[in-house]
């Protein structure tokens, strides 16, 4: 009787202690948890954080995600609510339930009932004067990196609510008024335009019975991972097209099933539950290059958003381009061994560098078509930054002599917290940025001709070095 | 530092309970003592400072008292030590309460309101000041002698498991305990299995139906709300309908209930281990057949303190006229309702339970019992029920609205699928509201809480334990998990 007692106690014990011990020695090694989660640093303890609880709450919060044995016990609660209630923390937040159980992301049931477009602005002619602006910078752009003999082209990719909406969500209801979303503004524009495109969704709508393989995975967000190879095959060939260049063609094998990879599970894998869902089976095909030997290896740019990795994992990008850096969300940069940020970049010299520059961005995304890229580009290619300074300078100035201005100027700076200069700054900027027709004149002209002496003095540099 | 914080399961409980067993026994009240600091002054470090100079202000008042010989000598230096806890309790907890009332009465005059910065309310006040009472009191009527060591009474009042949210230790009742208490194993054991027993209701029903009763009520604390959020609730309450209202308010219920059985629970149990025995603070509220029942079994140690130090000095039963007992009935309940928390929504809720009081004293309990047992229960549950919204709505106008929308008689049909946790947690949470009220019931009751437990029943108890605990782990932490697929920007 006595040791049944002490066995429990001694166990008890043991259970108190597993996790720390489990932080400090991993002695199991658990099934790490998908997705990811902005992490929360342990804080430092000062006098002022200990007494106003910033420190109590977020070393709560570093606890919360750091403490030993928290993968499985988040499976567990996980696979407790999707088995009773039919529900997850995923569920409930990341992964919109579809019929026969068909998984979306929200933000693409959203955007498929036009809700997105609410998201990004309530005032519909600003939206569509935005996508205005976007499509007529790449237009312009386009123009400017094709005289360097730079080629710009978009790939418009449909989002999985756009191929297959026969299994979204019932119940569904936007009151709204339907107005203009990006997706639909984009393509008709760049056409009209002539800007170089691929718009994927009209094809993906045409080969979507025909196919023989499903084109978005039943548990994924993005694209399948065989669907993504014939789009990049198409888009080599594009590139061929508008360069003369005779690039590596793709040779796509068969389809077969295979049990699901990554990322065509990833929507399921979020829910980080303890048993996967069913023993789910998706189609693949091995890819190689076509070995031609004469053919060249151009270096390519890619900016956007998540549907590129499937071609990055899959397609032999080394055989195919000499260089292939992905500014994701033109923020950070992956298969660049020198640089990790846009910020670190020398923007000019990578465009000017590049042969292809290729703006990728699904239907979800396309509201911040380029993530700004446009604009910086054009900015760097036609005015030196010291011109810009002197611009922002004269305008802080103004500011500074106009005593209401600079009042309220002074009134926000102590609202926010910043100092007067700094704030100062930032409302000139601001105002560029609004009003930029008016500073930057020459970016209104369908191609402008202005060029800064550093665009020159690269494009001198650079690019005869290159060719 | 609460008991269901991952700081305090996963770091603070463990080391504590080494550090303590490491310790030899005629040491380890300093060992709790040091832990109790720590643990206060981690989650209230402004107030640690007050906190222990009171006591030891009481202390030493205490002392003092029952070395002077004249009673009224005795009785100032008692008075003076009930101020001490009194007016801490009465500065920090009603400071703003006493100076919003004061600037609305000067501007119902037509006066400038009075500036004053706003006091921060030091957690668990309203429980050591009531304890600190107890100890003058029971010293100076003489049921117990004062204690020798300071240390003993610091641990006393600021002892963790029951320093933040009781129960209320009456002084008399662990005075024996702080001196020499034995620990078995079956308290250690036992001890264990009802901390899971509380952390259990507290995360698992409590947080829970929590959670949706604050989607639509807000925040509990209205005092820190702006008028913006303020406007929110109340158009979300105005937009109730009657279906809706009822569910938010039975889900009230039950989550009060749970939250605050369950912390005393996990008090309880970690008490146990450590060889204490804390009384029982519930008693199965919901199965009241009358409020008068209610208050036997609902916050019992807070009861049984109103009843010895307020009611029974105030005349209690032995009053010359029945309306002077009615009255400090009332009374004490109005007291009681304001010590909950200092706004007049917790002053009209302890005044109408105050009401129903009289009420059974006068005829209510006769018609109950003609009622039959089972509807006296509904009704006393549906009565409570409806009075919670006072407490839970921090607001007067709001707290009407609300109960306005509860017979409003407007029904909108309640999608089942979308609500099925908490459905489901207010189901299982009126199971064990009410399982005791068949015999049934009662004995499983008798036989969880027992205390002679036999190998089998052990095991049996460790295992459902170590997973339960396993479990409201898992719950504390997954319910806020949320990952992107990848990082946008």
């Amino acid at each position: 009787m006595r040791r049944t007692k002490l066995i429990l106690f001694v166990l008890t014990c043991l259970l108190l202690f597993f996790s720390p011990l489990q932080k400090q020695f991993h002695l199991v090694r658990f099934r790490p948890l998908k997705g990811v989660v902005e992490e929360k640093a342990m804080p430092k303890l000062t006098f002022a954080a200990y007494r106003d609880g910033s420190f109590q709450s977020g070393t709560e919060q570093h606890i919360k995600q750091q403490f030993g044995g928290r993968e499985p016990l988040i499976r567990l609660y996980n696979q407790y609510l999707w088995d009773f209630y039919g529900k997850t923390n995923a569920t409930k937040w990341q992964i919109a339930m579809g019929k026969e159980g068909w998984m979306y992301e929200p933000w693409f049931v959203e955007d498929y009932f036009q809700g997105g477009t609410y998201r990004h602005s309530c005032d519909s002619l600003q939206l569509v004067q935005q996508f205005e602006e976007e499509a007529f910078r790449i237009f312009q752009l386009q123009h400017i990196l094709e005289s360097c003999g730079t080629h710009l082209l978009v790939c418009l990719l449909p989002g999985k609510d756009l191929i297959y909406p026969e299994y979204l969500p019932e119940n569904v209801k936007y009151t709204k008024r339907k107005i203009i979303s990006a997706r639909d503004y984009f393509g008709p524009k760049f056409k009209e335009l002539g800007v170089n495109h691929v718009d994927v969704e009209q094809w993906f709508l045409q080969m979507k019975d025909t196919a023989g393989f499903s084109l978005f995975p039943q548990t994924g967000t993005h694209w399948t991972n065989i669907a993504s190879l014939y789009v990049a095959d198409s888009v080599i060939r594009y590139m061929e097209e508008l360069s003369d260049m005779n690039i590596s063609n793709l040779k796509i094998g068969p389809a077969y099933y295979d049990k699901t990879r990554d990322p065509d599970d990833d929507l399921e894998s979020l829910m980080n539950l303890a048993r996967p869902l069913r023993q789910n089976y998706n189609q693949y095909a091995d890819v190689v290059t076509d070995g031609d030997t004469t053919a060249v290896k151009p270096k390519i740019i890619v900016i956007g958003d998540s549907f590129f990795w499937n071609i990055a994992n899959q397609v032999p990008m080394d055989e195919v381009f000499s260089a292939a850096p992905y500014w994701y969300y033109n923020s950070t940069i992956y298969f660049d061994d020198a640089n990790h940020s846009t910020k670190d970049i020398d923007v000019l010299r990578e465009l000017i560098s590049a042969d292809f520059v290729i703006l990728s961005y699904c239907s979800l995304q396309q509201y911040v078509m380029s993530n700004g890229f446009s604009k910086n580009a054009l900015m760097k290619i036609c005015y030196d930054s010291a011109e810009v300074a002197q611009k922002r300078q004269g305008l802080a100035d103004y500011i500074r002599s106009d005593e209401q201005w600079f009042a309220k100027v002074e009134d926000k700076a102590n609202e926010n917290g910043c100092s007067v200069d700094a704030t100062l700054y930032s409302e000139a900027e601001h105002l560029i940025d609004v009003e930029w027709e008016k500073f930057f004149p020459e970016l209104c002209d369908s191609v402008p001709q202005k060029r800064s002496s550093a665009f020159l003095q690269l494009l001198e540099k650079i690019k005869i070095a290159y060719r | 530092m609460v008991f269901s914080s991952n700081v305090f399961l996963l770091y603070f409980m463990p080391f504590f309970f080494l550090a303590y067993f490491l310790t030899p026994r005629k040491y380890r009240n300093y060992t709790l003592l040091l832990a109790s600091l720590v643990f206060y002054a981690y989650g209230a470090p402004d107030f640690i400072i007050q906190l222990v100079a009171s006591t030891v202000a009481n202390f030493f008042l205490v002392k003092w008292m029952c070395r002077v010989e004249k009673p009224a000598g005795k009785k100032l230096l008692c008075a003076l030590s009930i101020l001490i806890s009194l007016g801490l309790l009465l500065y920090y907890k009603y400071g703003n309460f006493m100076m919003e009332n004061l600037n609305a009465m000067l501007g119902f005059a037509g006066k400038s309101a009075l500036t004053w910065s706003r006091i921060l309310l030091p957690i668990g006040i309203s429980f050591f000041s009531f304890q600190s009472i107890t100890y003058t009191l029971d010293v100076y009527r003489g049921i117990n002698k004062p204690l020798e060591k300071l240390s003993d009474f610091v641990l006393y009042i600021m002892m963790f498991p029951q320093l933040i949210a009781g129960p209320i230790v009456r002084y008399c009742d662990v005075a024996e305990q702080i001196r020499n208490r034995q620990t078995t194993m079956d308290d250690r054991l036992q001890g264990f299995y009802r901390f899971v027993i509380g952390l259990c209701k507290k995360v698992l029903i409590a947080d829970v139906i929590g959670a949706q009763v604050d989607a639509v009520l807000g925040p509990s604390n209205f005092a820190l709300l702006d008028a913006a959020q303020l406007s929110d609730i109340a158009s979300r309450i105005a937009s109730l309908d009657t279906g809706m209202a009822w569910i938010v308010a039975i889900a009230y219920t039950f989550q009060i209930y749970f939250d605050f059985a369950g912390y005393s629970d996990m008090a309880i149990g970690l008490g146990r281990i450590m060889g204490f025995l804390f009384p029982e603070n519930f008693d199965n509220p919901y199965v009241s057949a009358s409020i008068t029942e209610f208050w036997r079994r609902w916050h019992m140690t807070l009861g049984s303190f109103i009843k010895n130090y307020l009611y029974i000095p105030l005349g209690g039963n032995r009053v010359k006229h029945k309306s002077r007992m009615y009255f400090n009935l009332w009374l004490c309940f109005l007291i009681s309702g304001l010590w909950h928390g200092a706004s007049w929504n917790f002053i009209v809720w302890g005044a109408l339970h105050g009401v129903f009081i009289c009420a059974d004293k006068l005829f209510l309990t006769k018609v109950m019992k003609k009622l039959g047992r089972v509807p006296s229960v509904i009704c006393t549950f549906l009565t409570v029920c409806i009075i919670w919204v006072f407490f839970r709505v921090e607001s007067l106008e709001l707290a009407w609205s609300f109960i306005q929308r509860m017979f409003a008689f407007e029904f909108v049909p309640i999608s089942f699928a979308e609500n099925n946790q908490l459905f489901v947690t207010m189901l299982v949470a009126a199971f064990f509201s009410f399982f005791t009220l068949s015999k049934f019931g009662l004995k499983v009751q008798e036989k969880v809480y027992s205390s002679d437990f036999s190998d089998k029943k052990h095991i049996i108890a460790w295992c459902l334990a170590a997973f339960a605990f396993v479990f409201c782990l898992a719950a504390l932490n997954a319910t806020d998990f949320s990952p992107f697929i990848y990082f946008r920007f």
